[in-house]
């Protein structure tokens, strides 16, 4: 796909680079691969079968489309082709209400059917909760916020929303130094609640 | 395992956080039995305040701390509920004060942000000491809570009888 390298402002690349990110944010296999590729760098499709630990065939079709989707490049100039991630960030802001989509996100994502922790999040609660529940994680996770202070402020039965942090601190680990846009998730340490429903 | 513990270590009494049973549970093939031997080969009891234990209750049943078998290990013996602290003794609260203090200025938030029930931890720990523990162990996987603890016991007379291991630690270690 060539709308990637198009200039920017360009409102058809920003159109479909945001049916890309929402269809990554609607297939956790396509959201694992991804981000596999995201971290591994250049990798053939026997890398990806072996650790990823799926059919070949559903490697070959799985990158095909996250190619088509322009998230992923083909280098076909080897024999063996070999697949690198386009690092993708998405800023949606709707009526104010802002959120930036990074590749630590579309991970936790792809996760999810192997934890249930988060699985359990995403079916009870939707997506945007995992969201809401990474900005809480990236403090926590660094000892700036108090696990007892973002579980209360997620609004969940507290052993669970622990849990779900505690996931997401695997992520953010994982993904801290290979998410390029890592800083431009958001922090909910630098924004107090504003309402006093968090006590 | 054992020569994992210090002299101190050993002697301590173990007070310990919500977070570390659910760490355990979402390792990969739960880490549940690892603790339990880890107690039982130091011969150690951890304590848990009765916030810990209420917090542990009602998770739902496909989450990870759904499944924490806290009540089979208080049964067991290698995990207990502590009595509940004096609040009206003065250290336990001004201790208690300190923490709140503490991890509202670390985690950016008003003190009336954080609740009482927040510093159970600090509260339990005081009360082992005020009542003959030499040395507390305080395992959480909450830094901030942590550090608080510490920092607030040693601003309270009780410089070098408390240290805080991170439960993430703990676990990697003991298996």
């Amino acid at each position: 796909m060539n709308y990637m390298s198009k200039a920017a402002g360009d409102p058809e690349r920003a159109v479909n680079g945001l049916m890309s990110v929402a269809h990554l944010l609607e297939n956790p296999r396509l959201a694992r691969l991804y981000t596999f590729v995201l971290r591994n760098g250049n990798v053939t499709i026997d890398t990806i079968v072996d650790k990823l630990d799926i059919p070949r065939t559903t490697a070959y079709s799985d990158a095909s489309s996250l190619v088509e989707l322009g998230v992923l490049d083909r280098d076909e100039d080897q024999k063996t082709h070999t697949y690198s991630a386009v690092p993708i960030t998405l800023s949606a802001n709707l009526d104010g209400d802002e959120y930036t989509v990074t590749p630590t996100l579309i991970e936790a994502f792809g996760r999810s059917p192997q934890d249930q922790d988060l699985d359990l999040l995403i079916e009870r609660h939707g997506l945007g909760k995992l969201a809401a529940a990474l900005t809480y994680a990236i403090p926590y996770a660094e000892g700036e916020m108090s696990e007892r202070i973002a579980a209360r402020e997620l609004d969940l039965q507290h052993a669970y929303a622990v849990a779900v942090l505690q996931a997401l601190r695997e992520v953010i680990h994982d993904m801290k130094t290979v998410d390029p846009y890592f800083n431009e998730l958001r922090n909910a340490r630098k924004q107090p609640p504003t309402t006093e429903d968090s006590a | 395992m054992d020569e994992l513990l210090d002299t101190v270590e050993k002697q301590a009494t173990w007070v310990v956080d919500t977070g570390l049973f659910i760490a355990c549970g979402r390792q990969q093939n739960n880490k549940y039995a690892a603790l339990e031997q880890f107690a039982e080969r130091n011969t150690l009891t951890f304590v848990i305040p009765q916030r810990v234990y209420d917090e542990l209750g009602g998770a739902p049943n496909r989450s990870t701390p759904g499944q924490t078998p806290i009540n089979s290990a208080i049964e067991s013996g290698w995990v207990t509920v502590a009595a509940k602290p004096d609040y009206t003794n003065s250290t336990v609260s001004q201790v208690m004060d300190d923490v709140r203090s503490f991890i509202a200025r670390s985690s950016n938030r008003n003190e009336d942000q954080i609740e009482k029930a927040d510093t159970a931890l600090a509260a339990v720990a005081v009360a082992a000491l005020q009542e003959g523990a030499d040395y507390i162990c305080l395992v959480t996987t909450d830094i901030d809570a942590g550090e608080g603890v510490v920092a607030a016991l040693e601003a309270n007379g009780f410089a070098n009888r408390i240290r805080y291991k991170n439960g993430f630690d703990l676990i990697d270690e003991i298996t």
